[in-house]
C-alpha cells in the first residue's frame, strides 16, 4: 500500500494532464459516495446551508484554489478531490448563476488508478483538511469522520496502527500521539 | 461503480499481453464489469456473440479495431483459477439491475442470443453510450435500461420496436405500438398487465427522444365526458333561482390510496354543469317559429348561454330582499294565520290540516309530495324513520346516505364515531298544531286526501291569504324559503339544512363529504336555523312571541352523523406531541453524520411538516402537495393551493390562509431543503440539483413565457415522480441499502400515520364551524364553492386581506390546542 501510494505519488506529475472540462460531466468517484455515506464531511460545517447568493463567488479562481483531481470514465471524468468545490459549483449551476455549459480546468490523471490508490487520494485530501487544516473543530466528530473512515486491521489496537493510517501520518502511530497533535485530550478523541 | 483497473486484469489473466490489457480495462469499463470478474462469463458468451454476428457495429460502439477486439475476447480462455468461481456464476447478484444495470442488461441478455436480439441490444447499446451524460444527469439510466431489458423479453410486444436501425423511426414504432396497446385496453376494460407495459414503452420512447419532458396531455376532458357523469333523469333546481335547474352527479370511484385517505371522487367534478331551463310547453305557432338560421347563430347562443351562466351567479348571490324569498311580513301574515279559528272546508280539505302541511314545509324545506308521503309513526320503536308522534312531542327521524366507503379505517379509534340515523325534535307550536288538526292517526302525514287535492287546497287558501295581505306567497316560495334564506344570509351550515330537508343537493356535494355532527349539534343548530326564522318575522311585527323551541340536554355525544373521517382531537394531539418528542430526541450531529441517519431524520422531519400541512390548511390527500415554494404568500400570511387530485380544472386553485405555526414551520423546510441539497450533492447529484433549484428565488428565470411556466406547473402539480420538495426515500425491495426518492402521497405518507390523509380538510371544516365563523370564510379555506361565488372570480367582491385576518386567529388557536409546533430543522442546526 505504501509503496504503491509512493510510486504513484513520484510519477504524478507526469500522469496527469490540465484540461478543461464541464462541470456536468464531472462525476464523483464511488469512493467518495461511499466514504460520504458512512461519514459526510459536509455535516461538520457550519455554514452547511450558506447559499450562493450570500458571497460573490469568484468561480473560476475557486476551481484552482481547491482544484479537482479526476480520471476519464467512458465519456465523463469521475472526480477524486475537491469535493467541496464540486459542490459549490453544482449548486451555483442549479441556481442559475453559472450557464448550464460552465467549464473549469482539471488534473486527470492519464491512467484510471487502482482502487486502494482512489481510496488514498480521496482519504489523503480529506484527512488533510481535517487535521491539518481543521476545517471542523470539535474533537468528537473530528474522531468520528477518522474512525468512519479508516478501518482497523485486524489484530491492531486502534485505526492509528492501521497501514492506510500510517501511509499518511507515520509519525502519529497511537491515539496518544494524536490527541498530542491536536492538542486535545485522549479521552476526547 | 467501480470497474477492474489494469492491475486486476493482470492478476485476472496472467496470460494476457501487454498491449492488450489496456483496451480491455477500457472494455471492462464500457460494461461496467464488476471488480471480481462475477459472471463475467455469461456476458463474455453474449459479447463473443455480437462480435461475431456483427463485428462492424460492435468494434464502433466499443471503438476498439476489429483484430485487438478479436485478440480480447479469445482472453478469457486461461482464466486465473482464483478467479474462476465467480467468473463462471451463473446467477444474477443483487443490486445489479440498479448499481450495474449494463452489466445486467448484457447478462441477462446472454439467453437471447439471437441475430435480432443481437442487432436490437447493438442499437440500444449505441444510443446509450452516445448520450450517456444526458441519460446520467437526468437520472434515467436505470428506467431506460430495465424498460428496454423487460420489453424485449417479453413475447407480446410487436418485434417492430425492436427492427428499426434509426432512432426516429424506432421511437416512432413505440409509439405506435403503445397507442394500439392503449387502445386495447381501452376496448377490453379489464386488467392484462398492458398498463405496465405501456410505461415501459414510454419509457424507452423517451430514451430514444432523449427528452423526459413529461407530456402530460392537458386538453381538458371533453365536454362530452364531464357530461356523462351527470345523470339524465335525476333533475334538481338551481338554489336561488326561479327555472333554473341542474343534472345530479352519478356516483364515480377512485383508486385504492385515495379512497383509504378518505377522498370522495364526487369533488372532482363541477357543482353545476348542465344546466336547464324551462321550455314554453305549448309549440309556438307555424309562423312564429324563428327560421333556421336564427336558430344556429352561433352570437345569439353564446349569448343565450352567457346569460344562463350569469343567471346560475346570480341565483347563487342572492340577497335577503330576493323576490323569491319570503319576505317578514309574508312570513308573518303565514304565521298569525295558523291561530286564526275558522274551520271551514277547502276543498273538502279541513283549513287546519292545510295550515300544518304549510308549517312542516315551511320548518323542513321539503317539497309537498315528500311532506305528503312522509311516514308518521304513532310507536317509539327504534325501526321506524320519519315522523314520530310521541305523549308530548313531534320526532323527525332521519338518516343521510353516507358520502363515502370507509373502507381501512371502518373501526379506527383516532376516528370520531358514526351512527346513521338521528332525530330531530320538531318545535312545540307545531306538535300543537298536529293535535289540533285531523292529521293524527294515519300512517302517512296528509292522510287520505292525495297530493294534488292538496296543492289545489293550498292555491286556494293561498289565493284567499294573497287577496287579503296583498301579497305573494306560493307554495314554491314556501317550500324554497329555508335554502334560499340560507344562501342569502350564509349563517348556518347547508349541510344541516339538507339533513333536515331530507334531499341531497348539489350546492352542499363537497362540504357535506367534511360535516360531523353529534345529535344534539344538529338540533342546536337546526333550532338556530327557525330561531332566525322567527326573528326576521319580528322584524316585520315585533310583538310575535317566539315560540318555545325543545329543550335540549347538551350532553357529549361520542357518536355523530356525517364525514366518517373527521379525527378526533386527542388522537391529532397525541400524534403531534409523540413525534415532537421524537423529532426532539437527537442531537444535532447525530442526524447528518452519515447517509443512513439523514434519510431517516429526512423522512421523518418531512413527514411532520406535510401532516402540519395537511392539518392547518386543509389540504387535500394529493401527491406532491406544494409544488413549489413560490406558493407561498407569506407576506399575506397566506398560501396557493391546487389541490383537486385531477387536472381537469384549474377552478380549484385558491388562496388559503397559512396559519402562524405552518408558516414558520415552511420556512424552516426551505432551510431544511436548503441543507440537504448540499448534504447529498455527491450522494444524489439529480435530487440535489432538483433541491438547489427549488430553493432560490428564481428557479423558472428559463421559462419566460407564460405558457412554459403553466406547462411545468401542471407537470409538477400531483405528480408521481421525484421533483417535489417534499420527497421521500423509500427504501428498495431487493437492495435495502439503496434508497430512491418518491414524491410524498397518500400511499407513502399514510405510514406516518394511522389516520386518513384528509383528515385535515374533515377537521378543519368542524373547528371552523364549531367556532361559528361565517360560512363564506369556511367555503374560502376549503374551496368548496359552486358558480359565482368563487373568491377569485371576476365579479367577487371578497377581500382576501380580510377574509384572512378573520380566519388566522381561529386557526392559529386551532393549532396551538392540538399542540403543533414549528421546530427547525436539526440538520440547520449548529452541530455542537
Amino acid at each position: 500500500m505504501k509503496d504503491e501510494i509512493m510510486r504513484f505519488d513520484a510519477t504524478l506529475l507526469d500522469n496527469v494532464e490540465l484540461i478543461r472540462v464541464s462541470v456536468k460531466e464531472l462525476i464523483s468517484d464511488d469512493t467518495i459516495q461511499d466514504l460520504f455515506a458512512q461519514a459526510n464531511p459536509l455535516s461538520g460545517l457550519r455554514t452547511s446551508n450558506e447559499a450562493n447568493d450570500k458571497s460573490a463567488y469568484l468561480f473560476n479562481l475557486l476551481s484552482l484554489q481547491s482544484p479537482i483531481i479526476c480520471y476519464r470514465y467512458r465519456k465523463q471524468f469521475k472526480a477524486l478531490t475537491g469535493s467541496f468545490t464540486l459542490t459549490r459549483l453544482r449548486s451555483a449551476i442549479a441556481q442559475h448563476y453559472l450557464p448550464d455549459d460552465f467549464s473549469i480546468l482539471v488534473f486527470a490523471l492519464k491512467k484510471k488508478p487502482s482502487s486502494s490508490i482512489k481510496r488514498a487520494i480521496v482519504l489523503f485530501d480529506l484527512t488533510n483538511d481535517l487535521l491539518s487544516k481543521c476545517f471542523i473543530s470539535d474533537t468528537k466528530k473530528i474522531s468520528f469522520y477518522l474512525r468512519s473512515w479508516f478501518k482497523k486491521d485486524e489484530g491492531k489496537r486502534s485505526i492509528y496502527q492501521s497501514d492506510e493510517w500510517l501511509t499518511f501520518f507515520p509519525e502519529l502511530n497511537s491515539a496518544e500521539k494524536v490527541a498530542n497533535f491536536l492538542s486535545i485530550s485522549k479521552a476526547d478523541l | 461503480m467501480s470497474t477492474p483497473t489494469v492491475e486486476d486484469i493482470q492478476a485476472f489473466l496472467p496470460f494476457a499481453l501487454g498491449h492488450l490489457l489496456n483496451p480491455l480495462e477500457k472494455l471492462l469499463e464500457a460494461i461496467d464489469c464488476p471488480e471480481d470478474f462475477r459472471g463475467l462469463q455469461k456476458v463474455h458468451s453474449l459479447l463473443e456473440y455480437l462480435f461475431d454476428t456483427h463485428p462492424q457495429k460492435f468494434c464502433e460502439l466499443f471503438d476498439i479495431q476489429q483484430d485487438i477486439a478479436r485478440q480480447l475476447l479469445q482472453l478469457f480462455s486461461e482464466v486465473n483459477e482464483a478467479f474462476f468461481q465467480k467468473y463462471s456464476n451463473t446467477t444474477h447478484a443483487k443490486g445489479w439491475m440498479s448499481r450495474r444495470p449494463l452489466y445486467s442488461l448484457l447478462f441477462i441478455f446472454d439467453d437471447h442470443q439471437t441475430p435480432q436480439a443481437a442487432s436490437a441490444l447493438l442499437f440500444f447499446l449505441s444510443h446509450y453510450y452516445n448520450n450517456e451524460l444526458k441519460i446520467i444527469t437526468e437520472d434515467r439510466t436505470e428506467t431506460s435500461i430495465r424498460s428496454f431489458r423487460l420489453l424485449y423479453t417479453d413475447e407480446v410486444i410487436d418485434r417492430r420496436c425492436f427492427n428499426s436501425n434509426s432512432i426516429d423511426d424506432t421511437a416512432n414504432q413505440i409509439l405506435q405500438v403503445r397507442e394500439i396497446l392503449m387502445d386495447q385496453e381501452r376496448e377490453n376494460d379489464e386488467e392484462s398487465g398492458s398498463s405496465s407495459r405501456v410505461g415501459y414503452l414510454r419509457d424507452l420512447e423517451h430514451f430514444y427522444r432523449l427528452n423526459w419532458k413529461k407530456r402530460k396531455s392537458f386538453s381538458r376532458i371533453s365536454q362530452r365526458s364531464i357530461r356523462s357523469s351527470y345523470s339524465r333523469k335525476k333533475i334538481e333546481r338551481v338554489i336561488g333561482s326561479d327555472n333554473l335547474f341542474t343534472a345530479s352527479l352519478l356516483k364515480r370511484g377512485l383508486s385504492k390510496p385515495l379512497v383509504d385517505a378518505g377522498v370522495s371522487a364526487d369533488e372532482d367534478y363541477p357543482e353545476l354543469c348542465i344546466i336547464k331551463t324551462e321550455q314554453p310547453v305549448l309549440p309556438k305557432p307555424q309562423h312564429e317559429l324563428p327560421d333556421v338560421s336564427v336558430i344556429k347563430d352561433k352570437a345569439k347562443i353564446n349569448h343565450k348561454n352567457r346569460g344562463i351562466s350569469k343567471c346560475v351567479s346570480r341565483s347563487h348571490n342572492i340577497t335577503p330582499l330576493a323576490r323569491n324569498l319570503l319576505q317578514p311580513n309574508e312570513l308573518s301574515y303565514l304565521w298569525h294565520d295558523r291561530s286564526s279559528q275558522r274551520t271551514t272546508l277547502i276543498n273538502k280539505i279541513p283549513r287546519t290540516d292545510i295550515q300544518c302541511i304549510l308549517h312542516l314545509i315551511l320548518i323542513t324545506g321539503r317539497n309537498l309530495s315528500d311532506v305528503c308521503n312522509l311516514d308518521v309513526h304513532h310507536s317509539t320503536s327504534n325501526d321506524n324513520l320519519g315522523l314520530i308522534v310521541t305523549e308530548s312531542e313531534l320526532i323527525l327521524k332521519i338518516a343521510p346516505k353516507p358520502t363515502a366507503k370507509r373502507g381501512k379505517h371502518s373501526d379506527n379509534p383516532n376516528l370520531l364515531k358514526n351512527q346513521t340515523v338521528a332525530a330531530i325534535a320538531l318545535p312545540q307550536y307545531f306538535y300543537n298544531m298536529f293535535i289540533k288538526s285531523n292529521l293524527r292517526g294515519h300512517t302517512k302525514f296528509s292522510g287520505k286526501p292525495s297530493v294534488n287535492a292538496y296543492r289545489i287546497a293550498i292555491e286556494s287558501y293561498l289565493k284567499k291569504l294573497n287577496q287579503r295581505h296583498r301579497c305573494q306567497i306560493s307554495l314554491k316560495r314556501i317550500e324554497n324559503y329555508l335554502i334560499n334564506n340560507l344562501i342569502a344570509t350564509e349563517k348556518h351550515d347547508p349541510v344541516i339544512l339538507e339533513m333536515l330537508r331530507g334531499e341531497l343537493s348539489y350546492y352542499s356535494r363537497s362540504p357535506r363529504h367534511y360535516a360531523w355532527y353529534s345529535e344534539t349539534e344538529i338540533n342546536c343548530r337546526i333550532q338556530a336555523i327557525w330561531l332566525d326564522m322567527f326573528n326576521q318575522m319580528r322584524g316585520y311585527d315585533t310583538d310575535i312571541q317566539i315560540p318555545v323551541l325543545p329543550e335540549l340536554q347538551l350532553d357529549l355525544d361520542t357518536t355523530g352523523i356525517g364525514s366518517q373521517f373527521t379525527p378526533t382531537r386527542a388522537a391529532i394531539k397525541d400524534w403531534v406531541n409523540h413525534r415532537l418528542a421524537h423529532l426532539k430526541q437527537f442531537s444535532a450531529f447525530d442526524v447528518v453524520k452519515n447517509l443512513s441517519n439523514l434519510i431517516d431524520y429526512h423522512n421523518q422531519y418531512t413527514a411532520y411538516t406535510l401532516i402540519m400541512l395537511v392539518n392547518a390548511s386543509g389540504y387535500r390527500a394529493v401527491y406532491n402537495p406544494l409544488p413549489s415554494f413560490d406558493l407561498l404568500l407569506l407576506r399575506y400570511h397566506a398560501l396557493c393551493i391546487s389541490d383537486k387530485d385531477s387536472s381537469k380544472t384549474f377552478s380549484h386553485t385558491r388562496v388559503v390562509v397559512c396559519p402562524t405555526v405552518l408558516k414558520s414551520q415552511l420556512l424552516h423546510y426551505q432551510r431544511h431543503t436548503k441543507t440537504l441539497a448540499n448534504l447529498i450533492s455527491h450522494l444524489y447529484p439529480a435530487q440535489s440539483t432538483q433541491l438547489y433549484a427549488q430553493t432560490c428565488d428564481h428557479q423558472l428565470i428559463d421559462l419566460p413565457h407564460k405558457n412554459d411556466r403553466i406547462e411545468w406547473f401542471l407537470t409538477a402539480k400531483n405528480s408521481h415522480a421525484n421533483d417535489g420538495l417534499f420527497f421521500l426515500f423509500i427504501q428498495d425491495k431487493d437492495d435495502p441499502t439503496f434508497f430512491r426518492t418518491k414524491n410524498s402521497g397518500p400511499s407513502y405518507l399514510s405510514e406516518y400515520i394511522n389516520l386518513p390523509l384528509n383528515f385535515g380538510r374533515h377537521y378543519v371544516r368542524r373547528y371552523l364551524q364549531l367556532s361559528n365563523v361565517h360560512q363564506e370564510l369556511v367555503k374560502f379555506q376549503l374551496g368548496h364553492w359552486v358558480n359565482g361565488e368563487t373568491p377569485l372570480e371576476k365579479c367577487s367582491s371578497l377581500s382576501h386581506k380580510v377574509a384572512i385576518e378573520q380566519l388566522l386567529p381561529v386557526l392559529d388557536e386551532m393549532l396551538e390546542e392540538l399542540s403543533w409546533e414549528a421546530i427547525p430543522s436539526l440538520i440547520t442546526r449548529k452541530r455542537g
